[in-house]
């Protein structure tokens, strides 16, 4: 049974006697190499799987054993697609893939022009006949007819004169699939070349911007080219399910402080700026605004800061960041206290007992307002739960849960490695699907035309072992006869 | 070799005289595997790249080494490295012991992130095996709930019938051509014969099982107001899986029919069907969340992935029936050290059993003694694996 293929034949690889870049040479585009990296690789990927990457040193002093944690870190097992050995393997593998590419390129160019009709002709004689056919034919100018035929079924015809007033017709069916292979390993440079591109620093960029809203993110550096601005940012959810449903920021660039781009990103979709793409990566709660009104109609605005917290189940909760904080309202006379806050609140006969998710659905604070600042005779007024739009009045004061500020992570991509990648992807795919379904064939049709009585023969011979039953089948429709083995085959598996 | 005709790389074609003849022969399991490898690999490498085009486009970047990522990588270097194994003309049982660690690959992929966490853990879940048999069917509609117990029961009838007989007949012979063989039209009909009962069990969970799927996909529509299959939780991931494999399966039984096919592929899908009522707790319908919602990506990317997994996993029951076919070409010496390593392993997982009570009842915690016996069960079966890749390797 045949074991080559375009890219890769395990034992021909010349080495020159005793050097060492010919045992080098001979190492490198060798197949054997690749079944040793892609194993090595295979156990270095898992562990990058299995231990979570790139988290600070505490976070695997908390998660493992210390010997365990000590092991991970002293090995460089928290960072692996990063590290020396990782890219040397990844580097081996590339410059392993190129020689065995290099290699293969004279064959698969052989291959492509088909083999010598000469050497097809010879199999046609005596017991090497094996796998050849012949027929009969009465019809004139067979030999055109045949060439015809096969020119219209798309097959690549190439015509040559044969011994003895004989006309041969080297024919071959997808001769270009013999490349394919090839090409299969070829697109994975292109997509390293992509990655290659998407990491390097003075090509790319890969940040996050946290912006609060009304806030602008200031680019310092100067590499992502403009200024952001949240105007906005909201959260949708399913009403049957009450899970989230969209992220969205409403966002400004600016150029020197002038707007040159108002945009939506969403989760799936992205506001593009000069080769950047912002879109929506994550988002948070970081204050409460309520409002107080007094007597007088003066109206002041209140925020308290909000904090993430873990709660023990591990999911995320929203709580003020200093809960016995009061502010000071203008005048000085009263004060504004938050006690409680709930992102989602869930009611208990009538009472909030707790938030259902991390979610912001129905969010509520509880306030007391404080009076007597200015006298120093302070007298708490409880104003309990209020839920956002909702207001109470104490002692003058109408007390309003006016809105949350919400803060979103935006990510800010230049990639200009994606072309690559992605042509690359496609080549991989292509070529892959023609390597394993498409099979390229090539045969000689040898025609002796009939004359003076005496009918016309065809007789094919294959490059491989056999003529595939539907290249028969055309030639026995050129033909107008049946085909019959040239001689007996030898006996198969 | 004069001409690129017949490569390795392109696909066997297989001829149906060779069915009537022995559907079990090595040879043929081994050209079967690969074109099921075949197809599977080319579908997981469209499912990294699609995978990669989604995260482009949801997550703005193609590639963040995220556990899923990565696993679906490793499974798809173990098949690279069992389709170049073949390229350098390893000797079959080899290769084939590879195409079984792929297994471990594709389930790495498809449930190991579950554990990990990363963008692709499914929540909700139950987390030991007691409480999950409580909550299998949990959230669901009482028609869904009816369907889906019914196909479970289709399923696990089919894959019981299967092994009776297979068992009866005579486990592995029949269809081997002997010389007091019948001739093939009555051994066909005997194959057929012996093919129905754990054929027609299955078929019936298959169609059932897709009656359930479609009507999951019109209560989605109910819930949520959107048009998509379901794709969205874990269970019904688990459940498309399982599906995606009956069907190839299915398929497959029309050119291996004998029911030793059933008897080593029916566990796989039972398995996972398994894992997806136990281990994930509500069934109840959910929104897509917003990473998911580009339904293009969803249907391309999921379903490519599910056929891929599907051929893949199916490829190592026919790996399997293969390795033990050639064990009857084995020398006795070599049968001795397979013994062993049966014993050996099997050893490893009795100790898991016992350990796992022991921990369960000192520690009173279930799910640690769970955890003990998974591990121990892995450990003895990747152990047996590997150690039989290294006496085929050191055989050459």
């Amino acid at each position: 049974m045949a074991k080559d293929t375009a890219v890769g034949r395990p034992n021909d690889v010349e080495e020159g006697p005793g050097s060492l870049s010919g045992a080098l040479w001979g190492f490198l585009q060798s197949v054997r190499t690749t079944i040793y990296v892609l194993p090595l690789l295979a156990i270095a990927t898992t562990i990058g799987a299995i231990i979570p990457q790139k988290r600070p040193v505490g976070f695997y002093d908390m998660a493992y054993r210390p010997a365990l944690s000590r092991l991970i870190t002293g090995l460089g097992l928290d960072s692996i697609y990063t590290s020396t050995w990782f890219i040397i393997l990844i580097g081996l593998l590339l410059l392993n893939l190129a020689a065995c590419v290099g290699r293969s390129f004279g064959r698969a160019a052989r291959r492509y022009r088909g083999p010598a009709p000469q050497a097809l002709a010879r199999k046609l004689t005596g017991a090497r006949a094996g796998g050849c056919w012949q027929a009969r034919s009465s019809l004139p100018g067979l030999g055109d007819k045949v060439a015809q035929t096969f020119r219209r079924a798309h097959y690549a015809v190439a015509e040559h004169e044969g011994a003895k007033e004989r006309s041969w017709l080297l024919v071959r069916r997808w001769p270009s699939a013999h490349f394919a292979s090839l090409i299969t390993h070829l697109a994975i440079f292109l997509v390293a070349l992509g990655a290659v591109l998407g990491c390097l620093p003075w090509t790319s960029l890969d940040r996050e911007l946290m912006i609060v809203e009304g806030q602008t993110h200031r680019d310092e550096d100067g590499k992502l080219g403009f200024d952001v601005r949240l105007d906005d940012f909201r959260m949708d959810r399913y009403e049957a399910t009450n899970a989230p449903r969209d992220y969205r920021s409403e966002v400004a660039l600016l150029v020197n402080g002038r707007e040159v781009k108002r945009g939506t990103a969403t989760v799936n979709s992205q506001v593009k700026y000069r080769g950047v793409a912002l879109g929506q990566a994550n988002w948070g709660l970081v204050g409460v605004l309520v409002s107080v009104t007094d007597k007088e109609g003066r109206k002041e605005t209140v925020p308290f800061a909000l904090a993430e917290a873990a709660t023990a189940d591990g999911s995320t909760a929203w709580v003020l960041e200093d809960a016995q904080r009061g502010v000071a309202l203008a005048g000085r006379r009263a004060g504004l206290m938050a006690v409680d806050f709930e992102a989602d609140a869930v009611e208990d006969q009538g009472r909030i007992i707790g938030s259902a998710s991390q979610y912001p659905w129905q969010p509520a604070v509880a306030l007391q307002l404080v009076t007597g600042v200015d006298t120093g005779k302070h007298q708490f007024h409880d104003l309990g739960w209020v839920r956002m739009g909702e207001q109470k009045s104490v002692e003058g004061y109408t007390v309003r849960f006016d809105d949350l500020v919400y803060r979103s992570t935006l990510s800010a991509r230049r990639d200009p490695g994606l072309p690559f990648v992605w042509a690359g992807f496609i080549l991989v795919s292509l070529g892959m699907i023609v390597t394993f379904y498409v099979r390229p064939r090539a045969f000689l049709i040898e025609v002796a035309d009939g004359s003076e009585g005496r009918e016309a023969q065809v007789r094919v011979a294959p490059a491989g072992r056999e003529v595939n039953e539907a290249d028969r089948g055309i030639i026995e429709a050129a033909c107008g006869a049946r085909l019959s083995p040239l001689a007996p085959r030898r006996a198969r598996r | 070799m004069s001409s690129g005709e017949d490569t390795v790389l392109s696909v066997p074609s297989l001829t149906d005289e060779a069915t009537a003849a022995d559907p079990l022969a090595p040879d043929r399991l081994d050209a079967i595997t690969y074109r099921l490898i075949a197809l599977g690999f080319i579908l997981l490498t469209l499912t990294i790249i699609t995978g990669a085009a989604w995260a482009q486009y949801t997550w703005h970047k193609w590639w963040s080494w995220d556990p899923k990522e990565t696993s679906a990588l490793v499974a798809w270097l173990v098949y690279l490295v069992y389709l170049h194994g073949r390229l350098l003309g390893w000797r079959k049982p080899l290769v084939a012991w590879i195409a079984v660690l792929g297994a471990f690959g594709v389930v790495f992929c498809y449930a190991g992130v579950n554990f990990l966490g990363g963008m692709h853990s499914y929540g909700a879940t139950t987390q030991n095996v007691l409480e999950g048999a409580r909550h299998a069917f949990t959230g669901m509609q009482t028609t869904e709930a009816g369907l889906a117990m019914a196909f479970l029961a289709c399923y696990l009838a089919g894959f019981m019938l299967y092994l009776a007989t297979a068992v009866f007949s005579g486990v592995l012979s029949v269809g081997r051509p002997t010389e007091s063989s019948p001739p093939v039209r009555n051994r066909r009909l005997v194959s057929v014969l012996l093919l129905l009962p754990g054929a027609l069990p299955t078929l019936a969970g298959f169609i059932l099982h897709t009656i359930a799927l479609v009507y999951r996909s019109v209560l989605i529509y109910h819930a949520t107001h959107a048009v998509h299959l379901p794709f969205s939780s874990g269970y019904e991931y688990a459940a498309c899986f399982a599906w995606a494999m009956a069907l190839v399966f299915l398929i497959l039984q029309l050119r291996i029919p004998t029911p030793v096919l059933g008897a080593a592929a029916m566990p796989f899908i039972l398995l996972v069907l398994a894992y997806g009522f136990l281990w994930f707790g509500n069934k109840g319908v959910e929104g897509l969340p917003p990473a998911l919602q580009n339904r293009f990506w969803l249907h391309l990317h999921v379903a490519i992935a599910i056929v891929s997994y599907a051929a893949l996993i199916i490829a190592t029951a026919t790996s399997a029936i293969y390795l033990v076919r050639s064990m009857a070409a084995m020398d006795a010496r070599a049968r001795w050290i397979l013994v062993a390593w049966v014993l050996a392993s099997g050893g490893i997982a009795v100790l898991g059993v016992g350990v796992a009570a022991v921990v369960s009842v000192v520690t009173g915690n279930v799910a640690a003694g769970v955890h003990v016996l998974g591990g121990s069960l892995f450990g003895a079966v990747g152990g047996f694996i590997v150690s039989q890749m290294v006496t085929e390797a050191r055989r050459r």
